[in-house]
């Protein structure tokens, strides 16, 4: 199985979905997948999704609002806007570090993704990430990343529960709805 | 938390006496263990449980100076961090803690070390709100009840019973379906978490090299109470160090396969210091508060200090038979099934927990699921031999076994004895009771002859045809 399989094979068990597309067709696919949004959405513009203009993308394709996160310093009041912002989004759409094929993980590592709440709060997440960004396992990720800076958060499978009788239940704090959109070329 | 483990032997009928609890246990056990084995065999499971073994050993062997390492790292990051010998000096650390900054919102997330020093209700004796977010714990704090497992606190309930309890204190309609029990907890929880002044978390493993916590979950709940109050206080146990980030690579796989059976949960989080002005969220303080609470009396001993490697996975509850049929609640406090049988009489005292190391078959399933490989069934043995030693045993076992020391030592006082008993037998038929096991078991029918009786016959025999 490629890493790519791998990938999928991994993340719907997991009940996440996976979509592939070639860059060229990144901002149609964007357009798509927010189409139905009215209420707001959280951008994180960085890696892929800085270069391919996607904030023009998403605030064309449908009413929401944009709340764009970047990594320009905050004053405290703009911090507890930014909280609120987040709370009221209904999708939150980010790039990842890498991802992580023996087990369907998406990694986020503290220099590139400055917002913890950008994965938490937000219902639906949608992760746009390059194929060439797959490792095989943990152990490959821990070799090289920085053991001060990176704090990396490991993302496998959207929030669950299985706290009443074992029965599995999604989003119970975090998103219940997680879509990996996984660019080639 | 207040203890009930001395009391045992007195509640266990009404444990055992609770079928619905019984029904919730087994199906939660056994679907852990069913999913634990079906991960465990992707991977070199002998060869990681060793490599996690020589780890925690070199850890635990050399405790005090990982744990200076460790500190040194932390506050390096910023991060504000005290140790607490006992549970009276954690709690009052988090008490000044939330007093100096004016704290009057707690949300938490799931930590067997915050229940064990009994955090909730001082926090609450100062006028504190502390709201369990862990859907589990969050089900049992409304209800009053300790937690019955490690991972899954509320896995002796049954779902009519959480529709119930919602229905009681969250005013809402009754409903007995997991996710619409779900969905309100979210809802509820979502308003605390947004008005919550700090974030209890507690630490799967603590990063000596880096000064980092790292948290597993699987709700989001732990990343969020660390995440949206401006301030996370982290209580870590002494002993939960590993030395290195790449250690994860090891330690995450060994924790999840075994806990519930995942290759990963989905929200493994390693956490530093306060975040810096380019981050738009993120606590502006953090402070660890690291606990020893009689984890040195257990370090002091020679065979103990192993159970000092536990990584809290619970399987040793899941395949544990005493387990399967007495749930969590039984064994009295925090720490349950074989690990809490094995730490329980340490850290609280033998004579408080006397019971535990007996309440076991001594079957060893616990040690051979343990992906540290403790010795749990060999350790539940020396702690029986602690309380024999500390005169701790019930009086007539203390006489039953001077009187069958004397009697055994001679070959013909042991004859006379076990002729006694079979006299005894046969005169009394089953009439004869002995305490302890006639209530559930039958005696072994002695035969016509003993063996030394038969024996003689055949030497006589022999000796007759040559």
């Amino acid at each position: 199985m490629s890493s790519v399989e791998h990938i999928i094979t991994r993340l719907t068990e997991l009940k996440g979905s996976v979509l592939t597309r070639s860059k060229a067709e990144l901002g149609e696919t964007l357009r798509e997948m927010v189409s139905s949004c009215n209420t707001a959405i959280a951008l994180h513009e960085a890696g892929i999704l800085a270069t391919e203009d996607s904030v023009q993308v998403v605030m064309d394709s449908c009413e929401a609002k944009i709340v764009r996160v970047s990594a320009n310093s905050m004053t405290r009041q703009e911090r507890k806007q930014f909280k609120k912002q987040i709370a009221d989004c209904e999708l939150a759409i980010t790039t990842a570090d890498y991802l992580l094929a023996d087990t369907g993980t998406i990694v986020f590592l503290e220099p590139t993704h400055k917002s913890r709440l950008l994965t938490l709060l937000p219902p639906a997440v949608i992760v746009v990430i390059e194929e060439e960004k797959i490792l095989s396992s943990l152990v490959k990720l821990y070799e090289f990343i920085d053991k001060n800076s990176s704090k990396p958060f490991l993302f496998t499978g959207p929030s669950r529960t299985a706290d009443i009788e074992k029965k599995l239940v999604l989003g119970v704090h975090g998103p219940e709805k997680l879509t990996v959109l996984l660019v080639r070329g | 938390m207040q203890s009930r483990s001395h009391l045992f032997k007195e509640d266990l009928p009404s444990h055992l006496n609770n079928s619905t609890m019984r029904q919730n246990v087994d199906r939660a056990t056994w679907l852990s263990m069913n999913k634990r084995e079906k991960v465990i065999a992707e991977i070199d499971w002998h060869a990681s449980r060793e490599q996690a073994r020589q780890i925690k050993k070199e850890v635990v062997d050399n405790l005090e100076v990982y744990l200076e390492q460790f500190i040194e790292q932390a506050e390096s990051q910023g991060i504000s961090v005290q140790r607490a010998s006992s549970a009276k000096e954690a709690v009052e650390l988090a008490g000044i803690i939330a007093q100096e900054n004016n704290v009057k919102r707690v949300v938490k997330s799931k930590s067997m070390l915050t229940e064990e020093i009994g955090l909730n209700d001082y926090l609450q004796s100062l006028d504190i709100s502390v709201v369990e977010t862990d859907l589990g714990e969050y089900i049992i704090q409304l209800n009053g009840d300790p937690p019955s497992h490690l991972t899954g606190p509320a896995i002796h309930l049954s779902r009519q019973e959480i529709g119930k309890i919602f229905q009681k204190y969250l005013g809402i309609p009754y409903s007995d379906d997991p996710e619409t029990l779900t969905r309100a907890a979210r809802e509820r929880l979502r308003k605390e978490f947004l008005q919550a002044d700090m974030g209890i978390t507690g630490a799967n493993f603590g990063i000596v090299e880096n000064g980092c916590i790292t948290v597993v979950e699987n709700e989001g709940n732990a990343r969020l109470c660390a995440s949206l109050p401006d301030i996370h206080v982290a209580f870590i146990g002494m002993e939960r160090l590993i030395p290195q980030m790449q250690d994860l690579g090891l330690f995450l796989p060994l924790l999840c396969r075994s806990s519930t059976g995942q290759r990963l949960t989905s929200f493994i989080s390693t956490f530093g210091g306060p975040v810096s002005e380019e981050h738009p969220d993120g606590p502006e303080k953090v402070y660890y508060i690291i606990v020893d609470n009689g984890r040195s009396k257990l370090l002091a001993d020679k065979r103990l200090k192993e159970a000092l490697h536990c990584i809290r996975c619970g399987a040793c509850y899941n395949s544990c038979p005493i387990y399967q049929n007495i749930g969590g609640h039984a064994y009295g406090w925090v720490y349950q099934g074989p690990i809490g049988a094995v730490i329980t009489p340490s850290l609280l005292g033998l004579e408080k927990a006397k019971d535990l190391p007996f309440a076991s078959s001594l079957c060893g399933t616990c040690s051979e699921v343990c992906p540290v490989k403790i010795p749990l069934h060999e350790l539940l043995l020396y702690q029986r031999e602690q309380v024999v030693e500390a005169g701790l045993q019930p009086n007539l076992e203390a006489f039953g076994m001077k009187a069958f020391v004397n009697s055994a030592s001679s070959s013909r006082s042991f004859s006379r004895l076990i002729g006694l008993g079979k006299g005894l037998q046969r005169l009394l038929g089953s009439k004869l009771k002995v305490p302890g096991w006639s209530s559930s078991r039958n005696l072994p029918q002695p035969p016509a002859s003993s063996f030394k009786e038969l024996w003689r016959e055949l030497q006589t025999d022999r000796d007759t045809n040559e």
